[in-house]
């Protein structure tokens, strides 16, 4: 009698122990891994410009990394105070533009790593001769967003 | 008498050979050269640690800034001890210096030293606690020369920080 109360209680806790592992099997494990977006964007850091020189190549905004959401972009727009300012007398000040294919550039919209915006600076002559001797300097600041693409 | 005059002209020759030697001793000094002192010392972040990119140093080297972007900043709530990542990445020709700006209520929350290139500041002491929510932020960076000390371009960086 007490041999089969053994058995019976050895069964019953193999059984036990075997239907959770069985039911472990059948489940499915979903692993959830998220990718938040990033990117790098590539600014101008300065430029010389020669003397009396109409235009010179300023530098190049370029996407250098970009993990972005489908319906997002990057959006790079550019704050210049327009003018070089002597550092000296920094009441003598140079008009200048900065253009993107001899148009002036104010911002522009990127969707992917590679692409690139190359700009130039633009004095007018008249602008040069005006100038009083010494170095001018700007310096611009891009604001740099995360928006919607439309 | 003969002993003393010995004593006497050695002592002198002694003399005359220090003062010799220090003459030397001053001539031979490294001047001070024009220049030879850095242009400028910057005021280094001193929580900033190294973050490598894995970028290849015989690489064509990147002309401009690297300016990373941020669209969006996860941070513990209710804290001012927060975990962020606030980088200069390698190869820039600049330090960066961070100031976060909360932008509704033009607010500044934070402003790093300077930061090298190839370094980061990830522990961050804002200037208060943030509540739960979002709030639409600036990383204003402000640039300076490695080699002279001089502003350069700089970015404003958008982004929404997430308190949770």
């Amino acid at each position: 009698m007490k041999k089969k109360q053994l058995i019976v209680t050895v069964l019953l806790a193999l059984a036990f122990s075997v239907i959770p592992v069985s039911a472990k099997a059948s489940n499915t494990i979903s692993v959830m891994y998220q990718v938040d977006p990033s990117y790098e964007v590539v600014i101008p850091s300065y430029t010389d410009i020669p003397y009396m020189a109409e235009m010179a190549t300023y530098g190049t905004i370029q996407i250098k990394e970009a993990v972005l959401e489908e319906d997002k972009c990057i959006l790079v727009e550019m704050n210049s105070s327009g003018v070089l300012v002597n550092e000296e007398y920094p009441q003598s000040t140079i008009p200048y533009q900065v253009l993107h294919e001899n148009k002036p550039f104010t911002s522009q919209k990127y969707t992917k790593k590679g692409e690139e915006t190359k700009l130039d600076i633009s004095i007018k002559k008249e602008d040069w001769k005006k100038a009083m001797g010494g170095t001018y300097k700007a310096e611009i600041t891009f604001t740099i967003s995360y928006v919607d693409k439309k | 008498m003969k002993n003393k005059k010995r004593i006497l002209i050695l002592s002198d020759l002694i003399l005359v050979l220090v003062i010799i030697a220090v003459v030397i001793c001053f001539w031979n000094k490294p001047k001070a050269v024009e220049g030879d002192e850095p242009a400028f010392t910057p005021v280094l972040e001193p929580n900033a640690v190294v973050q490598t990119d894995g970028m290849d140093q015989t690489a064509e080297q990147i002309e401009g800034i690297r300016i990373p972007g941020y669209p969006r900043i996860t941070v513990e709530a209710d804290t001012t001890d927060v975990i962020m990542n606030l980088k200069n990445p390698e190869g820039n020709p600049c330090y960066f210096t961070f100031e976060i700006v909360l932008t509704d209520e033009n607010e500044t929350i934070y402003v790093s030293k300077m930061v090298e290139p190839g370094k980061a500041v990830t522990n961050v002491t804002l200037s208060r606690a943030l509540n739960k929510g979002e709030y639409p932020a600036m990383i204003k960076i402000t640039t300076t020369s490695l080699t002279d000390g001089l502003p350069m371009n700089g970015a404003n960086v958008e982004t929404t920080i997430v308190a949770q």
